[in-house]
């Protein structure tokens, strides 16, 4: 049934655009590195239009930009250099046990006096185990300074997305050198074929008169370490 | 410069005074204006109507007026007008077929401006009191029209001639970029809706205590003048629900020096204290009136008009005695 | 040169015969009956003049914020229009990628085909429960309202569980979504507490503080979050190049739905492509801005087929049509398939702004349904032919389109085709009216002959504001009055001067005419 609905939406898709036989379609984006085979370029490419593909903030002007975008989003934002363990440490120290990614710097929650729960493959935390943790700990791969985003892509010390999402409270260690400008820098950076999140500010919602309110489903508690090293 | 006048069709029959007062300011600027004899209306209603048959006998008698006769520019107090012959006119006439047609209309709309575009882009006016003489007294709000914000881009060239005016007492209409709902035919397809909005927008006015609501195009001032009157004569807007979320307070400020600043400010929908609770609905009444002290008498009047307006020949206003019929200065 | 008398030429416009979409696309009663209620409706006018006033100035705000910005849009613009006239081949590229990376995808001619296969998936990962019945958990999806994918599966024994705050509002309200954004947009705080304390057996006590509120919605969820098999979605963007899927969105449901249960199915139309995973860069500026008026929404998931030790490992796609080829074949108006749905038209039409949305009878109401609906279904069977009227053309919508759609130009020309079908054979008093004004302002001469009525009826009205005029005009009048008429046209106006100049007038006095 749905082979006959696929050749049939193809065909009333050719007849739409008023295609016969189909044609010899070269692509002539530039911005094209693995166009579909076939595909014909458009007369205006999103390439031309001009926008920028880099900010203009570097050093410690852009640490501040991310950082005042994350508090606008009311994340709350932690500065360490070096060595962030005893940061963490201090932010965690309410909970009994948390929960961490097995590639994370082990040094990291080593200041934390509960229960240190790894989730690595083979040995996942159950749903409900997760949601018995006070607090996850990770790193993330990339920091986008204009719109205060942190982006987390499934490596072994971002975690995969259940360890992030479950538990209440977030704290996630930003590398200054993960830190860009804007989105098409940080957009550059990732690899599609990972289970990527983005992550602006805590869980929000803004469904009850268009007000903005922090806390729905994800964690309700963002912490975010930037670390200098 | 030799300029042909595109009084348009709501101007030739409704509003012949604001077609005189754009003769004269052309004519004060020194060119010699014609008026090409066949023109009738540019089609708009027909096009926005989806009537593209009937519009292209009316914008091939437009064509052929403009191009029967020579001149420099053609100008024409109304930007939906101006904007329709460029925007609407050679698309409904390459969608009938017609490219002849349709490159003609471009070519004519190409040399077609708006009366402010007109001042302020070709003939670099930019001080109507020094440029033009122009005097008017009064207090005056402004409306600008979708169709010049959106189509033409015309930004702030009607307002900053109109403040320019001497003597004039210019306030800033509240959710002033808020269509007044008159849309064409859409008044008549749709008459409760534009209503709606209509209702807005004569409250704003209202609120701003002018005596005369400006602008720059005869269909939005024929709707929101006939609001007014209407609301004035009635206290309502007849047959149609009166709703609104638009609520006007005036604030009023104190400066350093002393001086006093009042500001109008918008509220839309219910503030956080005054939600009505379910049960409520549609129940609320109705809610300014005269009661709450607005002006009454006030006009919509072309901007043409009150820039044509002189200290030797100035326009009158009601308080000066004179005649508002449907809510436009006779 | 006269183009009068020569016989019309009319391009033919090839009415497409591919079928229209089906399910909660089609009004089924006439815009201007339906919005009357909702006019006089106090409450309504109130939440959403409140709610669409509070997201104008916050999307304002964030994209004064980028000097790119008007390029940017030219670039999302240039982007979906290269993804339509080259959609057979990126869906192609689509499907191969989705594919090699574990996920199913299944085609769906229209929606009683696409509720068939969710149905079917469904009964085979989701297990009966105690109650006899079947669970999956929902994250909003506009493509699932569309095809009134909850209602069949109701009726299938199967209930579906909406997570997304406002999804949940309308959902226990028993009632429907009256915004693409904010589906509960006509509701205020107060209502929505009584919605809650009505509907939530253990919600006990609450507040109308959206925080109490948004907590109290948490914990009605949380269990079935973590315990439910099947979650269905939309999705935002499908990139051709990697296969990759994306979610837009705030609270979190999304991320429980689209990371927890073991099962995924979603279901997209076929028109949510972009070409490469880069073009992102353009579109997750122009989406959260122009949506929510934020920078960046607090969430944005992308997964690729199944990724191994990470969320669902049965990863089902649906591919939909419904319509949405018809509205490719029109070629006037197929750029309102570019459409994002991100409701910034919406927030900024003053229709819209006081019917609201249920006024539109679809899902997709405000500007983008007047022209999408009926682009959808196709004008010529009647269904949706008052939505493309619904507008008085300000243009507001097209400025703030992040994808550039020309509604207003696409609004007229629906309006041509609904003319040409023509539908009410017999002729309206504003046909009448439309085409005796054609026949008069075709020829200058004979509106200046009409005009020469003018001091006759300027007599006949006593040279009084006309307050009550019969018929069609009536409906003009009814709510305005009209101002005296002039005793002279322009026209005759100009000639008469012109006569007196020529010297052969004997009048003095104000040459310029009256004022």
């Amino acid at each position: 049934m749905t082979d006959t609905a696929r050749e049939e939406i193809l065909a009333r898709i050719n007849e739409a655009l008023g295609r016969r036989g189909g044609g010899e379609y070269v692509s002539s984006n530039p911005r094209s590195t693995t166009s579909a085979p076939g595909v014909a370029g458009p007369e205006a490419t999103a390439a031309d239009a001009g926008y920028h593909h880099e900010g203009t903030h570097t050093g410690e002007d852009l640490v501040e930009l991310l950082i005042d975008r994350l508090v606008d989003y009311k994340a709350n934002v932690h500065r360490a250099s070096g060595d962030p363990a005893g940061t963490i440490a201090e932010l965690i120290s309410d909970h009994s046990s948390i929960v961490v990614p097995r590639g994370l710097e082990s040094a990291w929650p080593a200041g934390f006096s509960g229960e240190v729960n790894v989730d690595a493959p083979g040995e996942e935390l159950s749903v409900d185990e997760l949601d018995a943790q006070g607090a996850v700990v990770t790193a993330s791969a990339v920091a986008i300074a204009q719109t205060g985003t942190i982006v987390l892509d499934g490596s072994a010390e971002c975690g995969r997305r259940a360890i992030t999402l479950v538990p209440d409270h977030h704290v996630c260690v930003v590398r200054v050198r993960d830190i860009v400008d804007i989105v098409p820098e940080g957009i550059a950076r990732l690899d599609a074929n990972a289970a990527l999140t983005f992550i602006s500010g805590p869980s929000a919602t803004s469904d009850i008169e268009l007000s903005r309110v922090e806390g729905v489903h994800g964690p309700r508690t963002l912490d975010v370490v930037i670390l200098s090293e | 410069m030799r300029i042909a006048l595109f009084a348009t069709c709501i101007v030739d029959a409704m509003y012949p005074e604001v077609a005189q007062a754009t003769v004269r300011i052309l004519r004060r600027l020194g060119h010699e204006v014609i008026f090409p004899e066949g023109q009738s209306c540019c089609g708009q209603m027909h096009i926005n109507s989806g009537k593209f048959a009937q519009a292209e006998p009316v914008i091939a008698n437009h064509v052929r007026a403009f191009t029967g006769t020579e001149w420099d520019v053609a100008v024409a107090p109304s930007a939906s007008c101006v904007a329709s012959l460029g925007h609407q006119q050679p698309m409904v006439a390459r969608r009938q077929g017609n490219d002849a047609l349709a490159s003609e209309a471009a070519e004519v709309a190409d040399r077609t401006y708006e009366l402010t575009q007109f001042l302020t882009d070709v003939a670099g006016v930019t001080d109507a009191a020094a440029d033009l003489g122009s005097y008017f007294p009064h207090r005056v709000t402004y409306h600008p029209s979708c169709h010049g914000m959106r189509l033409l881009r015309l930004g702030d060239r009607q307002s900053s001639l109109v403040r320019s005016v001497e003597g004039i007492d210019f306030v800033e209409l509240p959710l002033a970029d808020s269509c007044c709902g008159f849309g064409g035919t859409f008044s008549v397809k749709n008459p409760e809706v534009s209503s709606a909005m209509l209702a807005d927008k004569v409250r704003t006015v209202q609120a701003t205590n002018a005596d005369v609501c400006t602008g720059g195009d005869a269909s939005c001032l024929l709707h929101i003048g006939g609001g007014i009157s209407r609301f004035e004569r009635t206290g309502g807007f007849g047959g149609t629900p009166d709703v609104t979320a638009v609520h006007v307070k005036e604030t009023s400020s104190t400066d350093a020096r002393g001086h006093t600043t009042e500001t109008l400010t918008t509220v839309v929908g219910a503030d956080d204290d005054d939600h009505l609770t379910p049960g409520e609905r549609g129940t609320a009444p109705a809610e300014p009136s005269r009661a709450q002290g607005f002006r009454v008498g006030q006009a919509a009047v072309h901007l043409a008009r009150i820039l044509a307006s002189t200290k030797e020949d100035p326009l009158r206003v009601p308080s000066e005695g004179a005649e508002v019929s449907g809510g436009s200065l006779r | 040169m006269t183009f009068l008398g020569m016989p019309l030429l009319r391009s033919k416009h090839a009415h497409s015969d591919l079928p229209g979409g089906q399910g909660n696309i089609v009004e089924t009663e006439a815009f201007p009956e339906v919005s009357h209620e909702h006019l006089s409706n106090q409450q309504l006018r109130n939440n959403i003049g409140h709610a669409t006033s509070t997201i104008r100035s916050k999307r304002a705000e964030v994209v004064s914020e980028l000097d790119d910005w008007e390029k940017l849009r030219n670039a999302g613009e240039a982007t979906k229009n290269e993804v339509m006239a080259n959609l057979p081949e990126y869906l192609a590229q689509f499907e191969e990628a989705f594919t090699a990376t574990g996920g199913i995808i299944h085609w769906a001619r229209d929606a009683d085909e696409a509720n068939a296969i969710v149905t079917e998936l469904i009964e085979d990962n989701a297990p009966v429960l105690e109650t006899g019945r079947r669970e999956v958990i929902k994250v909003k999806s506009m493509a699932t309202q569309e095809i009134g994918l909850n209602e069949h599966l109701e009726t299938q024994g199967i209930d579906a569980f909406e997570t997304d705050l406002a999804e949940l509002i309308v959902q226990l309200g028993e009632d429907k979504p009256s915004h693409i954004l904010v589906p509960a947009i006509h509701r205020n705080r107060d209502e929505i507490r009584d919605i809650f304390m009505k509907t939530m057996p253990d919600a006990g006590q609450l507040t109308n503080e959206p925080a109490v509120l948004a907590e109290a919605a948490r914990k009605h969820l949380r269990h079935k979050f973590l315990t439910t098999k099947v979650a269905i979605s939309g999705a935002n963007f499908g990139i051709a190049e990697t296969g990759t899927l994306g979610v837009v969105e705030s609270e979190g449901n999304g991320r429980m739905c689209l990371t927890l249960p073991e099962t995924l199915i979603t279901v997209m139309g076929i028109e949510k492509l972009l070409p490469r995973f880069a073009d992102l860069e353009v579109f997750l500026q122009l989406l959260p801005r122009s949506s929510t008026g934020e920078r960046m929404n607090p969430y944005t998931s992308f997964w690729t087929g199944r990724t191994e030790g990470d969320g669902p490992q049965n990863v089902h796609l649906v591919l939909l049509d419904n319509g949405r080829t018809r509205a490719l074949a029109d070629e006037h108006g197929r750029t309102a398939l570019n459409c994002i749905r991100c409701s910034a038209c919406m927030n900024v039409c003053p229709v819209y702004e006081r019917t609201g949305g249920h006024a539109y009878g679809s899902t997709y109401p405000g500007p983008i349904g007047a022209i999408l609906s009926p682009l959808l279904t196709g004008v010529e069977d009647e269904a949706n032919g008052t939505l493309p009227y619904a507008s008085s053309l300000c243009g507001a919508c097209y400025d703030v389109c992040p994808v550039k759609i020309n509604i207003p130009e696409i609004l007229v020309h629906l309006r041509a085709e609904d003319v040409e079908a023509n539908h009410s054979p017999v002729s309206t008093q504003l046909d009448a009216a439309l085409t005796g004004a054609s026949w008069m302002m075709g020829d200058g001469k004979r509106m200046t002959a009409v005009e020469k009525g003018l001091p006759l009826a300027h007599k006949a009205t006593r040279g009084k504001q006309i307050d009550a005029l019969p018929g069609i005009a009536g409906a003009w009048t009814s709510s305005r009055d009209i101002p005296a008429l002039p005793e002279k046209s322009f026209r005759q106006q100009w000639a008469d001067e012109e006569a007196q100049r020529s010297g052969t007038g004997a009048q003095t006095g104000d040459e310029e005419g009256q004022r």
